[in-house]
């Protein structure tokens, strides 16, 4: 499945924050992650669900929820899913993954969204190429050798739905 | 950084089609099962070895041919004495006659030493130019006495040991070539020692490459002069390093009559008596009190001092081969700081030292190869499989050690030969490492369901 501009924007939780819809490459930008994808074009969007959860927390006078840092909708002919993509770029050295931290904010987001759309089958996270394969390793294992979490780089994002 | 690296290099050997491993403090090799991880550190191994103990290994060597002829030597003088006429022996005689009952008597109890052996031989030079005489056609004439028969026995038994198929040649010939015969062994191991031949590498190397090596392109390296001179046909020294240590499994420790070479090694050294000048480092009290709870020792109540015993912080005491085999690998190395082995002229060559330790362990000892050679300047060549303690090395290094030159290779497959590796150095950067231990995830995925909560 591919990146699909209208399932992101269509998603009702979109349509109720199209504020927070911002242009992916901006996005990772400001997360800190300065490698370039080619594959994903400056025009492909996502919603930014940690400023919707900010704008929430805001609103509602509560403290802010941890969540993933985007989403954005995959297509393939009439089948639809949103993927969950959390950014890590600006970690340096394979320090130990909080495994904890990261379950809470899928479920978290998954909350925020609802289930209009089905979820892709793995929360994406997304390291420097640097340390990619260390934390591939580091990940896997803080699932018992489990494959539920896809770590990828900027290009493997790229590749796998771009 | 040491002052002067050493350097691996290997060329179309075995399953390797090229490596140049550099070893200056820390060098971490790593690669699939069959890669030849092993030959690089056996190689490493024998021929620092064999540089470095070349005196020693030349005299162990000839010792047992010595022995050998001593056997013989033996019998031929007991023959002699029986040639001769009584009375005929003047003191000097009588008295090498007297050492030589007493050395046959220690040469059978087991005490001889090399050195007695060496001695004797030249004893017994001596005798045969004293004994000429007796054995002189002139006084063979005048002394009708010597027994005729006991004359063909003596030389029977001279032919025998010379190997000469010649009835002409009489027993004062035979003497004459005998002491010729005795001069070149005795001369052999003094000119192998001056010269320090290649061939006798070769030798050595033969016990655990069976096969010859000389004429292949390998070699190792210091500071870029190679230590098999294949141009001199002479084995250089090695100024960097006076011991070097081989571990492929803490099983080694306190086992007996193992005929790996690197094994009975260690073990001989581990077995004589703590040095006085034993590096009381913290290291050694950190694996008392905090990793392995204690400490080993030699058995002191063991008459043969053939074993070791751990002793727990708790006064507890353990035959040491009765303890887990994760506690033996910290014990080697507690033992050899112990005897002051580990010191900036020590390099450790390990073989997946992360065999038979947990998680935890395998991060302590990942600390304590940075330590050692942090603290002491030890070196390290070591094989690993474990992301651990790749890893623990890597990011422990850096932060105990920034200055140290930490060097990583991963064994790749070569794109012209399929069964073939060729070594990749990577510096420091360890992630094509963890994408080769990452392949035993897709096999993982491929063979189980691990995508399932």
């Amino acid at each position: 499945m591919r990146y699909c501009r209208a399932t992101t924007c269509e998603h009702p939780f979109s349509r109720s924050h199209e504020s927070c819809i911002e242009v992916i490459s901006a996005v990772l930008r400001t997360e800190g992650c300065k490698q370039q994808c080619r594959k994903i074009s400056s025009e492909a969007v996502c919603l930014n669900v940690d400023k919707v959860e900010e704008s929430l927390a805001s609103r509602e006078q509560r403290s802010k929820n941890s969540t993933v840092d985007f989403v954005f909708g995959i297509r393939e002919k009439n089948r639809q899913q949103i993927v969950l993509c959390e950014l890590k770029c600006n970690q340096k050295e394979p320090e130990n993954f909080n495994k904890s931290n990261i379950d809470q904010k899928v479920r978290q987001t998954q909350a925020l969204i609802g289930r209009d759309v089905s979820l892709y089958e793995k929360p994406i996270v997304v390291f420097k190429s640097k340390i990619l394969q260390q934390m591939q390793n580091r990940v896997r294992r803080a699932y018992n050798n489990r494959n539920l979490v896809e770590v990828l780089d900027v290009n493997g994002l790229g590749e796998l739905f771009f | 950084m040491h002052t002067q690296p050493l350097k691996v290099q290997i060329e179309n050997f075995r399953a390797i089609q090229k490596a140049q491993i550099q070893i200056d403090d820390i060098t971490v090799i790593a690669g699939v099962n069959g890669s030849g991880k092993s030959t690089v550190s056996k190689f490493a191994y024998q021929v620092i070895k064999t540089a470095v103990h070349f005196d020693e290994l030349v005299e162990g060597y000839y010792s047992q041919i010595i022995r050998r002829e001593m056997a013989h030597i033996s019998i031929v003088v007991s023959e002699l004495y029986a040639s001769l006429p009584n009375g005929t022996l003047d003191e000097n005689e009588l008295r090498f006659r007297h050492d030589l009952r007493f050395f046959e008597r220690q040469q059978k109890g087991g005490e001889a030493q090399d050195s007695d052996r060496l001695a004797y031989m030249i004893k017994f030079k001596d005798f045969l130019n004293s004994i000429r005489p007796y054995f002189s056609q002139e006084n063979l004439n005048i002394q009708p006495d010597i027994n005729e028969s006991r004359q063909n026995r003596l030389k029977k038994s001279l032919t025998e040991k010379l190997k000469i198929n010649d009835d002409s040649l009489t027993i004062l010939d035979l003497l004459e070539r005998l002491k010729i015969h005795l001069h070149n062994i005795l001369a052999i191991p003094f000119e192998t020692k001056d010269n320090r031949p290649i061939d006798f590498a070769e030798f050595i190397l033969k016990n655990t490459f069976e096969s010859p090596l000389i004429s292949k392109s390998i070699n190792v390296f210091e500071s870029d002069v190679p230590i098999l001179d294949k141009t001199k046909n002479s084995i250089g020294q090695v100024f960097s390093i006076e011991h070097v240590f081989y571990l492929d499994t803490p099983m080694m420790l306190g086992l007996t009559g193992e005929e790996n070479d690197h094994r009975s090694d260690l073990d001989a050294v581990l077995r004589k008596k703590s040095s006085s000048q034993t590096n009381k480092s913290f290291i050694e009290s950190h694996i008392k009190s905090e990793i392995i709870k204690g400490e080993v020792e030699s058995d002191e109540t063991n008459f043969s001092q053939e074993s070791f015993v751990y002793k727990r912080l708790d006064g507890s005491v353990f035959d040491l081969l009765d303890c887990a085999t994760g506690l033996k690998s910290f014990a080697i190395i507690q033992l050899l700081l112990q005897r002051g082995l580990l010191t900036d002229k020590t390099l450790l060559i390990i073989d997946e030292p992360e065999a038979h330790l947990h998680p935890q362990w395998v991060v302590e000892y990942a600390r304590m190869v940075v330590l050692l050679n942090k603290e002491l300047g030890v070196r390290f060549l070591i094989a690993s499989h474990h992301p651990d303690m790749v890893s623990a090395i890597k990011y422990i290094g850096e932060k105990e050690n920034p200055s140290a030159n930490v060097n990583f290779y991963l064994a790749e497959k070569s794109t012209s030969d399929n069964y073939q590796y060729v070594y990749n150095h990577l510096g420091t950067d360890i992630e094509a490492i963890f994408a080769s231990f990452n392949a035993a995830f897709d096999k993982l995925d491929e063979y189980g369901e691990t995508h399932k909560l």
